[in-house]
């Protein structure tokens, strides 16, 4: 071989060599690090208003970004699964969000992570008003006597009922207890075996993948899953044996509601006409109209002891670690989004009721739905506090109520087991 | 007289021909340009497999959550794994997943292989893109769209059935049908690729053999089985253990199926890794099921090698 076909061998290799090294590590090297000019704070914001309320969340943020030269939201909208894996591997790597929307019930999660900060700083004269804000949201977000939360949306789940099947059954009005709402289920049902693809249910009660509806009907009747101080699982208390034992029966021998459904199947059900009730919040009113269903809402049901329901809420979390510039942003934008102006949008536009309790209903008029959900009665965040929620639900709660439903064990026997299992994420 | 040079002179003696001592440092050089070229393959492969596969196994021994240190625990998550309910009825689910879904697809994708590779069979190309097509469509995607033809209250398969005064029943949501949908969603999707292997191996089978088989008045089944079936044993092999990684990973479609239920009825190994890792953040113990997981392939294939090997026939 020649010197020089030696060289040109030794050439081709090391240009080989480096292109293969530096192609794909340039491939993983993050975005450049742009050198901070000066002009407006830019903040990022997630949440995962995907549904019909997703343009209104996109026009006021538009709006806000467009009105001032100081702060930019950079939102992105995505789904609530995907957020919520999202949003630790994101804080842990330095990547998180400046604002994130999330559940009520998700925040002690978060807060106990140190991943978001307190803004009890953000309440006061000429900043958030305590007096017109939710109370539930801000007791939510409450810990050890600190507020980590800001209202975005805040709403009551609510019955709503579907009028034709209602009359066709001869009801003249919705139920106002459990025992009503079972027997006007019962009426509603036209069930025939092996035909699931064209029966008519008296309620669309969903079981998992969406907003879990079950405390209101336990907390009612004098059950529940967690002790007050929530350090205590109580769910295998008599009352919830006999709750869980009194539904199964409903379901499996009425079949008032089919088993196991999602909550995204019952609202599908609501909305095609084939069941009588659902329990939902204002997000599912548009899309119940646009399926030409004549709905009416009314308060969740009383129970033999009390009257409750789940308040289903997304406060603004702020994270932890951001700049003073950034944090400063983040209370301008909380303040645009919770301000008179913008929660009637919020409002009309998306049938929520508004943040603000100090918006006159007349302003509302244009959409009845929002004055709806402002007649719920004792709403509240079941399961506040609680740092393991979504995991006691999605792991032992929802589980153990399908079970039993589905025939694969008593209540008596499968309600203990489920309460070790949620004793031992309460920690 | 001849004078032999020593052992270990370090100059090429005069017994060595100047060609033999430029063959081997010819040699040497290109095995050396080889491994530079190979390096960035090598380089990368060393990164996001050997290396990922290393920092798993450390994290396995930890109780890394991805927030704050990873303390060591030693053999802790190994032992939890025992007496962990959700953990066994994850693996008894991926047997059970596998015993069925290997063997089912290995049949049907044969049997289709020899259908389709009749050489007068029409619109041949057809079926066979036909049947190839859900291999390289998304499974997510198409697991999306099963699970929205499956649904018991508005799908349109019960809805067939239910003309026809047949019933799925709960379909999806039923604890006693789940698995057997996510299964069947399985074979369909794997079952095009195992064909195509199987005609690859069926056509390099000489014409002759089964000719002879013909004229020595063998019916087709003799011919198959006792032909055709034994030169595949390589193919089957080869089959067989990817047919088994893949039962061994099913997650796509059971997590948009049934997310694992109805109450983990349709849960695997590489679901209950996700929800320990991704929902729960308990990367050191999902990390050790991981390797359970590892070591229940590695031993397995090793087992479809050997037993496939001594079945192989030649003519």
């Amino acid at each position: 071989m020649t010197a020089q076909r030696r060289t040109r061998r030794w050439r081709v290799a090391a240009i080989g060599l480096a292109a293969g090294l530096v192609l794909p590590l340039a491939a993983c090297a993050g975005p450049a690090q742009q050198p901070q000019a000066s002009g407006p704070t830019h903040i990022t914001f997630w949440n995962w208003y995907q549904g019909s309320d997703g343009p209104t969340v996109e026009a006021l943020v538009k709006k806000f970004n467009e009105s001032q030269s100081k702060v930019v939201v950079d939102m992105t909208i995505m789904p609530k699964d995907t957020m919520i894996q999202k949003l630790l591997p994101a804080y842990a790597s330095g990547d998180g969000p400046t604002l994130i929307a999330v559940g009520h019930e998700m925040t002690t999660q978060y807060i106990t992570k140190k991943v978001v900060q307190p803004i009890d700083d953000f309440y006061g004269e000429g900043k958030l008003d305590k007096a017109v804000l939710p109370k539930a949201t801000i007791e939510a977000t409450t810990y050890d006597g600190k507020i980590y939360g800001a209202p975005m949306s805040s709403a009551p789940l609510m019955l709503y009922y579907n009028k034709t099947l209602f009359a066709k059954a001869g009801i003249a009005n919705p139920p106002t207890t459990l025992t009503e709402l079972a027997e006007d289920a019962k009426k509603i049902t036209v069930y025939k075996e092996g035909e699931n693809t064209t029966n008519v249910y008296g309620i669309g009660q969903g079981m998992f993948s969406g907003i879990h509806s079950w405390t209101a009907y336990f907390r009612n009747d004098g059950g529940g899953y967690v002790s007050e101080d929530r350090k205590t699982s109580i769910l295998d208390s008599p009352e919830n044996i006999k709750i869980l034992n009194y539904w199964t029966d409903l379901f499996r021998n009425h079949h008032i509601s089919p088993i196991g459904i999602s909550v995204p199947d019952a609202q599908a059900l609501f909305a095609a006409g084939r069941a009588g009730m659902v329990i939902d919040g204002p997000w599912g009113a548009g899309n119940y109209a646009k399926s030409g269903v004549d709905f009416g809402v009314a308060a969740f049901p009383k129970g033999s002891v009390t009257q409750t329901t789940m308040i289903v809420g997304t406060p603004i979390l702020v994270a932890a670690g951001i700049s003073d510039a950034q944090r400063e942003a983040s209370l301008e934008f909380l303040k645009f989004w919770n301000s008179p102006e913008s929660q009637t949008t919020w409002a009309v536009k998306s049938g929520y009721p508004p943040t603000r309790s100090d918006i006159p209903m007349a302003d509302l008029s244009a959409n009845p739905v929002p004055e709806m959900f402002t007649k719920a009665v004792g709403a509240e965040s079941h399961m506040r506090g609680v740092v393991n929620f979504q995991t006691i639900l999605d792991d032992v709660v929802n589980p153990a109520i399908q079970k039993v439903m589905n025939g694969q064990g008593t209540a008596e026997e499968v309600l203990p087991e489920a309460s070790k299992q949620l004793q031992a994420l309460l920690g | 007289m001849r004078i032999l040079p020593a052992a270990n002179s370090s100059r090429p003696s005069r017994g060595l021909s100047g060609s033999k001592a430029w063959r081997v440092t010819s040699k040497t050089r290109q095995a050396f340009t080889a491994w530079m070229f190979i390096a960035p393959a090598g380089v990368i492969i060393a990164i996001f497999v050997f290396w990922t596969l290393f920092e798993s196994l450390k994290t396995s021994f930890t109780d890394d959550s991805g927030f704050g240190s990873a303390n060591w625990v030693g053999l802790a998550n190994y032992v939890a794994l025992l007496s962990d309910p959700r953990f066994l009825n994850a693996l008894a689910n991926t047997l059970v997943y596998a015993a069925v879904v290997v063997p089912v697809s290995i049949i049907v994708a044969l049997g289709l292989a020899v259908l389709l590779n009749r050489p007068n069979l029409p619109f041949r190309g057809f079926f066979r893109v036909a049947v190839f097509l859900p291999f390289v469509t998304s499974l997510g995607i198409s697991s999306m769209a099963w699970w929205a033809m499956l649904n018991p209250h508005a799908g349109i398969i019960p809805a067939w059935f239910e003309v026809f005064g047949l019933s799925l029943g709960n379909g999806i949501q039923d604890p006693a049908l789940a698995m057997l949908f996510v299964m069947i969603v399985g074979v369909w999707r794997d079952v095009g690729f195992f064909m195509v292997m199987y005609l690859g191996g069926l056509q390099s089978i000489p014409k002759e053999l089964r000719e002879s088989a013909q004229i020595d008045g063998a019916s087709p089944w003799k011919s198959f089985w006792n032909i055709t079936w034994p030169l595949l044993a390589n193919t089957t092999m080869f089959v067989g253990i990817m047919a088994l990684v893949f039962a061994f990973q099913a997650f796509d479609q059971i997590y948009i199926m049934t997310g694992g239920g109805p109450f983990f009825r349709t849960e695997t190994l590489v679901l209950y890794i996700f929800s320990t890792a991704v929902e729960r953040y308990q990367l050191g113990y999902a990390s050790a099921i991981s390797w359970v997981l590892v070591l229940l392939v590695f031993v397995v294939s090793l087992f479809q090698v050997g037993y496939f090997s001594k079945r192989t026939v030649q003519y």
